[in-house]
């Protein structure tokens, strides 16, 4: 079955999950991901966007539903095709190393991808320097710091080259500099012409980043739209109880007094700086 | 190997948490030692060697001297700790010590026997022969434990594992050995951090507590452990595992000085084992 919008990368398909029979966790989700975008999946605890996840790379298999990528529905025989083009970066480092060195941890994907040998050393490198660790090659992952981690679980996944990044909540228990790191590696995929899709409680950097917001609640996507329009929505984020971004919230409210003329709200604190200078 | 380390792999972990140890202490152990940059397959064949000669040795000097020549070559060429070397150790003694009191001593009814013990129901006797087949059986064994442990204490599991794997020993074989060796940290890490947590709420304030703590942990130990596993398993089948876990491998050439080093340790062997024939 072939897709009539090429630009269209990742494509799911009225899809259905559930872990146990009494408590769905994924209902009828279906959803299209373009080339390139940058999308943040917002939720609560337990909203199904690990799940989501998971099916999308083909770890776990839909119960209902299908998933198609560049055009191919994925089945059995493709699966690998899929996880090889959409990689995930684990919310906890800790569940996705496995290696004794770092280096030999950041082999693990190319090599499960049976490319030749200089071909796996090549990635390995690139992927070390990308994420500037190249330095820590030699030494055992699990002994180094929690940013050093995360680096080691990006890097990972980028030597294997995957069309489509997910991070599964990446900010969580990094600190400020860590953060920053991660936004530049966001920004270098994006700027690299790659598709990620980001889950994060942190609605600041869900708005600032992304283009696109997909909200789930309970298993469901209850708003899919710009990050301007999510967050002006007070139903949806009442419903998956999220709050607004400190910065949307103080535009608001110098908009209201008359300070702040300018329509467009701006995503950072830089771009608020910016309009407020202007006054 | 691994196999044989298992339970003494817990073990040293349990009495390590005590003091705050990382709990990836034998992986830790070999990734430091001087001996791994050495060739993994050498070291395999090597410890094999030594462990064969101890097993067939007619006599105890053989595993005597593997005994002093393995802590000697671990501690002193290896630069593993002492105090680790020597902890590690007890574990195995433990039960070896068991196992030769075992085999020396018979209970009968009859007072017979070099050694008797008089119980007035019973007697626990024992003769010269016995007792010195035990200790030879011991000696053996734990000429064989150092043996392995030199390998064990200087190799990381992936090194041995794709070495079996080149030998062709069966897939099914290799993976089960890698994912126990890989779920007995995650039990580890889960118990460590349950009794920490425990203790942290007075858990072991008395024995009655206690043996309710410790129940309760082990209750809950299995049901984590295996929440663990589930998502290590996802991680790992999320970068294309499909049942072999593949490393890049750094490159350990074999050297000749290491192999003059085992022609001249063989030899010593096999003179202490002509001599003996000889006397």
């Amino acid at each position: 079955m072939k897709h009539t919008d090429t630009n269209i990368i990742l494509s799911v398909k009225n899809l259905s999950y559930s872990y146990s029979e009494d408590r769905q966790a994924l209902k009828n989700i279906s959803l299209d991901i373009r080339r390139g975008e940058r999308i943040a999946v917002v939720g609560s605890n337990g909203a199904g966007k690990s799940t989501f996840f998971l099916n999308l790379n083909g770890v776990l298999t839909p119960e209902h539903g299908e998933i198609v990528f560049e055009g191919n529905a994925i089945t059995k025989k493709n699966l690998l095709e899929l996880r090889k083009n959409v990689g995930i970066v684990f919310q906890d480092p800790d569940s996705q190393i496995i290696a004794s060195t770092v280096m030999a941890e950041i082999s693990f994907g190319p090599m499960n991808m049976r490319l030749p040998h200089d071909e796996v050393i090549s990635r390995t490198l690139k992927a070390m320097e990308y994420m500037n660790i190249t330095h820590l090659s030699s030494r055992p992952p699990h002994y180094l710091s929690g940013g050093e981690k995360k680096c080691v679980s990006i890097a990972d996944i980028i030597a294997m080259t995957p069309q489509v990044f997910i991070f599964d909540e990446p900010t969580v228990g990094l600190d400020p500099v860590n953060a920053c790191m991660l936004e530049d590696v966001l920004d270098r995929l994006y700027n690299e012409g790659k598709t990620i899709l980001l889950s994060t409680h942190d609605v600041d950097l869900a708005y600032r980043w992304a283009d696109r917001t997909v909200v789930f609640n309970e298993g469901e996507v209850i708003a899919d739209d710009t990050p301007e329009n999510v967050f002006a929505d007070d139903n949806v984020l009442k419903k998956a109880r999220l709050c607004r971004p400190s910065v949307y919230e103080i535009y608001g409210a110098l908009r209201e007094k008359g300070i702040i003329r300018s329509k467009k709200c701006p995503r950072s604190v830089g771009e608020l700086k910016k309009l407020i200078d202007a006054i | 190997m691994p196999v044989w380390t298992f339970p003494n792999t817990v073990f040293f972990l349990r009495r390590n948490m005590k003091h705050n140890h990382n709990i990836y202490s034998i992986d830790s152990i070999a990734y430091n030692s001087k001996l791994n940059s050495w060739n993994p397959e050498f070291k395999i064949i090597f410890s094999l060697l030594s462990l064969f000669a101890c097993v067939l040795s007619a006599d105890i000097f053989v595993p005597v001297f593997v005994i002093i020549s393995m802590a000697a070559i671990s501690i002193i060429l290896g630069k593993t700790d002492q105090r680790s070397y020597f902890k590690l150790m007890t574990v195995p003694l433990a039960f070896i010590i068991c196992g030769a009191i075992a085999t020396a001593v018979d209970i009968s009814a009859e007072p017979t026997g070099d050694y008797i013990l008089d119980l007035n129901a019973f007697f626990i006797h024992t003769t010269n022969g016995a007792v010195f087949k035990a200790v030879q059986t011991a000696l053996k064994a734990l000429g064989a434990v150092s043996a392995l442990y030199m390998l064990t204490l200087s190799t990381p599991v992936h090194e041995i594992t794709s070495a079996m794997r080149r030998i062709h020993i069966p897939k099914l074989i290799i993976e089960l050995m890698e994912l126990i060796y890989r779920f007995i940290f995650i039990l580890a890490q889960v118990y460590h951090t349950l009794n920490t947590s425990a203790g942290s709420r007075l858990g072991y304030n008395g024995l009655k507590t206690s043996f309710r703590t410790f129940g309760t942990i082990a209750a809950n130990l299995f049901i984590i452990s295996l929440k663990k596993a589930g998502m290590y398993y996802d991680a790992l089948e999320s970068r294309c595992y499909t049942g072999e876990l593949l490393f890049l491998r750094e490159k350990k050439p074999l050297r000749s000085r290491h192999v003059a080093f085992a022609v001249i340790y063989f030899i010593s062997v096999i003179t202490i084992m002509y001599l003996q024939a000889v006397n």
